[in-house]
């Protein structure tokens, strides 16, 4: 059974996956090709040409890789082969592909910002492919009246038909460090705080972004992180230290605030 | 010339797509602004009355903002129970009329009715998508038959942004400015309106709860009535945390000069709509014991006297923010006076109470007692 969809998907198809059509972006172009350059070197080689991301049906960000076999030997072969969207395609270049199309000849494709064009000739037909990614999502300048997930997303998420993972999901706990901010203020790591549980919580350390951690804390609580009050309202440009000047935090009652090196606590 | 050219010759000079798979992406994303509308602003579609007992009572206390991204609206629509609309979103592209619709594909929810749900909402915790909860929905067009989209819809009409600038906490000191703080280079969102018995219907049933939800479908519109730490896991499930005292105030007391977010003196304000209470009708009902309340006075502050009404969204705040004196009493959370963690201003005290004063609270057991204790979130996202 196996080979006859292989059989199928080798010698006929109707244009590209349809999953394509809501692909979310265009990665991994090839170094050196150029947009519509005819491919014919190296010869008998494989090649990664780029790989479009889409959302599946299960939200996990899913990627197919396109190779192509340069001519050589035989006529040239076309590969499209899923793989987790955090594996190189280069690295699955040998792998069978879930649609392969042999007997292509004038390959060539172009990669614009938001859409890519393969074109060739297979069985003396010519083939156009077109994929446009769905329109490209800004995020937008925070403004009176916006509502939080219109900052974070667009407001229709639209999922790739057809393709659903089974990765199960699962948030960062609480207490794990999400975003890790140095004493001098440089970001150590990029946030995952978006990947909480339960959201997110800043420990104050003077800087206009500090440290966070995943969790639902309360601020300003015996032995919590402080709250974060701002480094604008005291109206005179300084550096905030928290062992010098603690006015960027405050804490509940009549706790105090202290440092634990550079983050601020309440005790 | 071509600027000239209406949009359906626009529309009908693109190239049909020759395949059904291309066409009916096409067709999706035409309908693209029909079918947000259809979900942020249910309340244009919802004119007349609805036939869907088991999702919607109609109901004149209730404002039209109710039905906006309200799944049972989603639903009530797709079954064909909103009077006067057909369930379709009809698109005109390439010279023809498609018809687009939404599948009950989506398990039925017992709780609410047998029938198979046009809608699911999901927890997303974890996807990657910075979203917590999103509603999947699946749609077709009736003339190109074995295609179908699958599609999140987000909760677009929930909060509001808190612009960044140097804010006040509490009532005007005597002297001094008393707390201020600023939330410049943080991205803080406040609810709108109150978490309500349907909202929290939801979050049961997302933790297979159902046997707990509120069945009464008159009470889902009403303000949730839980104990704080019911209101804070509430929140914190959603990514969000129970509105602080200092969110609250920022969000009502109108600043004196919008331009400038880095004000000199941060004024308090005693109302959201005048600066000071006297020349409100709150001060005037203080000194004038046979004041009578006008449908203005109720629109800004519903107190008591006034008739009961939910989901207005007249006593806006300037930031957009609903119901800051009057209405219910709310639970806040409170860093700063942790013993004043209740905005005691609402509908069951009469325009002369003295609670009625922007920046006073009082202390809250956190206990569910016979009146409502309302309450909200808020979420910070990462700028």
């Amino acid at each position: 059974m196996m080979y006859f969809f292989l059989f199928i998907s080798l010698f006929s198809f109707a244009g590209p996956p349809r999953k394509w059509e809501n692909a979310k972006g265009i990665v991994e172009k090839h170094e050196f090709y150029k947009n519509n350059e005819v491919i014919l070197k190296p010869q008998n080689s494989w090649q990664s040409l780029f790989a479009l991301t889409f959302l599946d049906s299960n939200f996990n960000l899913s990627k197919d890789c396109v190779y192509f076999k340069v001519p050589g030997d035989e006529a040239g072969k076309l590969k499209i082969k899923a793989v987790p969207h955090d594996v190189e395609c280069s690295s699955e270049i040998l792998a069978a592909g879930e649609v392969e199309i042999a007997d292509i000849s004038d390959f060539s494709f172009s990669i614009e910002e938001s859409s890519a064009r393969m074109s060739f000739f297979q069985n003396k037909k010519r083939e156009l492919w077109s994929i446009t990614t769905v329109a490209d999502w800004k995020k937008p300048q925070p403004a009176l009246l916006l509502s939080s997930a219109d900052y974070k997303s667009p407001a229709i998420i639209y999922l790739a038909p057809g393709t659903t993972s089974q990765q199960k999901h699962t948030g960062i706990k609480d207490g794990i460090v999400c975003h890790n901010i140095a004493s001098d203020c440089q970001e150590l790591s990029p946030s995952q705080c978006r990947n909480c549980d339960h959201g997110w919580m800043e420990i104050p350390n003077g800087c206009v972004t500090g440290p966070k951690i995943c969790g639902d804390a309360v601020c300003g609580g015996k032995d919590q992180p402080a709250c974060r009050r701002g480094i604008v309202w005291q109206r005179n440009e300084q550096t905030y230290d928290c062992r010098s000047n603690t006015s960027f935090a405050w804490c509940s009652g009549k706790l105090s605030v202290v440092c634990d090196g550079d983050k601020a606590y309440c005790r | 010339m071509l600027f000239f050219r209406s949009k359906q010759e626009a529309q009908l000079a693109r190239v049909k797509p020759d395949t059904d798979d291309k066409l009916f992406t096409e067709i999706i994303r035409a309908a693209e602004p029909q079918l947000l509308k259809l979900w942020t602003q249910g309340q244009t579609f919802h004119q007349g009355s609805t036939q869907c007992k088991e999702e919607l009572i109609s109901d004149k206390k209730v404002g039209g903002s109710y039905y906006n991204c309200q799944p049972h609206f989603w639903q009530c629509f797709w079954q064909g129970g909103v009077t006067g609309s057909k369930p379709a979103i009809m698109v005109e592209l390439f010279g023809q009329t498609y018809e687009v619709r939404a599948n009950a594909v989506f398990p039925s929810i017992p709780a609410y009715s047998e029938f198979p749900r046009f809608y699911e909402l999901l927890k997303l915790s974890g996807t990657g998508l910075n979203l917590h909860s999103g509603y999947k929905v699946e749609l077709s067009v009736k003339e190109i038959p074995g295609f179908t989209q699958t599609l999140l819809l987000t909760d677009t009409c929930r909060d509001t942004y808190l612009p960044e600038r140097i804010y006040g906490y509490g009532k005007r000191p005597a002297s001094g400015e008393g707390f201020i703080w600023d939330n410049f280079g943080r991205r803080i969102f406040l609810d709108k309106f109150y978490v309500t018995n349907q909202m929290v219907n939801e979050w049961l049933i997302l933790n297979n709860l159902a046997d707990k939800i509120i069945t009464d479908r008159s009470l889902w519109p009403l303000p949730a009535s839980l104990p704080v730490e019911t209101q804070k896991k509430y929140c914190s499930y959603f990514g969000k945390r129970l509105l602080s005292a200092e969110l609250f105030d920022a969000a009502t007391m109108t600043p004196t000069d919008f331009k400038n977010p880095r004000p000199l003196k941060v004024v308090r304000a005693q109302t959201p709509w005048q600066r000071d209470l006297s020349k409100s009708f709150l001060g005037v009902a203080r000194i004038n014991p046979d004041y009578q309340l006008t449908p203005l006075d109720c629109q800004l502050a519903q107190v008591k006297g006034c008739r009961e009404k939910y989901f207005t969204t007249d006593s806006s705040s300037w930031m957009g923010m609903n119901f800051a004196l009057g209405f219910f009493p709310e639970s806040l959370a409170n860093t700063i006076d942790p013993a004043s963690t209740l905005k005691p201003s609402s509908r069951f005290l009469e325009a002369s109470s003295p609670w009625h004063e922007l920046g006073v609270r009082t202390s809250w057991d956190g206990k569910v007692s016979e009146n409502i204790v309302a309450f909200r979130c808020y979420e910070e996202v990462e700028p």
